[in-house]
Formats: C-alpha cells, sequence, structure tokens
C-alpha cells in the first residue's frame, strides 16, 4: 500500500484530476479535496449539495505489491448523507496492473467515474448516522457531555 | 459507546473548549482556514497528530513527504481507523502510526469531520518534513 503520490505518478495523477473534475462538473459535483494521501491510499473527493443532502464521490488509489508485479486498486465511493442519515457504497474497484493503469486512465476511468457520479445522485441514506445513533439523550447531555 | 466513540468524543470536545471550529466534512478545501503548525498545535493543547500506515510503507514515509497529507488528532486501533477515518482499500490493515508534531508543520488546514465516518482530520497541504516526526520509526498499534 505505498503512496501512489510517492511514486512519480504525477502525471497519471494530473490526468485523473482532470478527467474526474470535468465529469464531476458535468454532474452538478464540485471539487471538494485534491488527491490526498490519507493513511496510504491517494484519494480526490467531489461534492454535490442537493437540498439537505450531501453527496460526495471519491475516487481512491492504493497500491497492491506482488511478489512479481506492482498493481494499482481504484475504488469509487459514494456517500449521500444528512443531519441524521448516512450512507456508503463502494460503486466498483478494479485491480489493475501498473503496466496497464495508463491504458485503464485513457480508456476507462471515466465512464467508471460517470457510473458512480449517476449512483451517487440517486443515493437516499437510511441508515442512521453513527454519531447520531451514539449521541446521549438530551436530558443526558448536560450532565455529562459524552 | 466504543472506545473509539469516547476518543473521538473527547476530541472534538476539546477542541470546542479551545473555541475550535471543525468544520462540516462538505466544506473543500480551498474554504478551510490555514493555520500555522504552532497555531493547531495550541488548539490541541500541545497534541500530536496521528498518521496510521503498514509498517513496510514507514520507510517511505520517514524522510518526509512534500505531497498532500490528511492526519488525525484520534488514537484508533486498526478496524477503528478504517471505519472511523472511512479509509479506502479497508482490506489493507493500518497495524502501524506514526506521531507528528503539529508545531514542526508549516501550515495545516481544518479540522474537519470525515465524511461518513465519524473522525476528524487535519490536511497538510504541503505536505511534511522528517523533523515533524516524533517518532520516527514505526510503531505498532493493536
Amino acid at each position: 500500500m505505498a503512496n501512489f503520490n510517492q511514486v512519480n505518478h504525477m502525471n497519471q495523477l494530473d490526468l485523473l484530476t482532470h478527467i474526474t473534475t470535468e465529469a464531476a462538473e458535468e454532474h452538478g459535483f464540485t471539487l471538494r479535496s485534491p488527491f490526498c494521501d490519507r493513511h496510504g491510499s491517494s484519494e480526490i473527493v467531489f461534492h454535490k449539495a442537493d437540498g439537505a443532502l450531501d453527496r460526495f464521490a471519491v475516487l481512491a488509489l492504493s497500491s497492491r505489491h506482488g511478489s512479481q508485479e506492482q498493481r494499482w486498486l481504484a475504488e469509487l465511493y459514494v456517500i449521500a448523507e444528512n443531519e441524521r442519515f448516512a450512507e456508503r457504497e463502494l460503486n466498483a474497484s478494479f485491480l489493475i496492473d501498473a503496466t496497464q493503469f495508463d491504458a485503464w486512465i485513457a480508456r476507462s476511468a471515466r465512464e467508471a467515474f460517470e457510473n458512480a457520479l449517476r449512483a451517487c445522485q440517486h443515493m437516499i441514506p437510511t441508515e442512521w448516522r453513527r454519531d447520531v445513533l451514539f449521541a446521549a439523550p438530551p436530558e443526558l447531555a448536560t450532565v455529562a457531555r459524552l | 459507546m466504543s472506545c473509539a466513540q469516547l476518543a473521538t468524543k473527547l476530541d472534538i470536545e476539546m477542541l470546542h473548549a479551545n473555541q475550535v471550529k471543525i468544520y462540516s466534512a462538505s466544506v473543500p478545501d480551498a474554504e478551510l482556514p490555514r493555520k500555522s503548525g504552532a497555531e493547531v498545535d495550541r488548539e490541541l493543547n500541545g497534541r500530536m497528530l496521528l498518521r496510521y500506515i503498514r509498517k513496510e510503507d514507514a520507510a517511505r514515509y520517514l524522510r518526509g513527504d512534500a505531497n498532500r497529507q490528511c492526519l488525525t488528532p484520534t488514537a484508533y486501533c486498526p478496524d477503528d481507523a478504517i471505519s472511523f477515518l472511512n479509509l479506502p482499500d479497508p482490506t489493507t490493515i493500518r497495524t502501524h502510526f506514526l506521531l507528528f508534531q503539529a508545531g514542526r508543520i508549516p501550515e495545516i488546514l481544518g479540522p474537519r469531520y470525515v465524511a461518513w465516518g465519524q473522525g476528524i482530520e487535519y490536511i497538510l497541504p504541503e505536505g511534511f518534513s522528517s523533523d515533524a516526526l516524533a517518532n520516527p520509526w514505526p510503531i505498532s498499534i493493536r
């Protein structure tokens, strides 16, 4: 699980940033966070405010080192949440040989990300947010604010 | 309430007690306040920031890294780190961590809640140099 940024793939990240940003903007999403190393995986995050819902589409890249070859795990997550409910889904994942990564970016990345954006726009969160679920009842909040 | 929920809640309470606003997960990086490391060090009461890693990846971070990074103030066991920080590649367990002295990091954004997760994170837009590491070796966490 190497840091994607640290293996001189900046051109690929730049290209993915361009591809995902262009697709996101066509679906009304805006860039929330450019590629950032989050505890070993590189993520780019897009956001769309939809009434009371916040929708997020995420492309995450992680490396996998096998005995012979290096591979990249590309994951597409979609999230929808409001003040009470939240839901996340893994929309798609791809395990790609490093030698094929340029080709995946050129041929498949945009379509995969657009599929995720479309799925994200239709998500209706039904699971209670964990921070709401485990919050103290109001009558206890002033006694112990934990 | 789990230990991870308690640890997160205590960190949130600490930040609120220091009049620190924790921004919504929807706030873009570009709109987060830019702070000096010294300022973040004060709002954390001198506490350190954490980065979870696999042990075999540690070497690449010990010399510093100029790329954008996310760190958290909250201590989690490996399973909870994945859940509370909403980490991708969830089958890869981050078994170790590095500690960072915020005061030695030039610029920090945040804090902000993690989307779908419950944790909070700070962003290092210019990465960090090796002297920001409080422990220049990976420490196991269970």
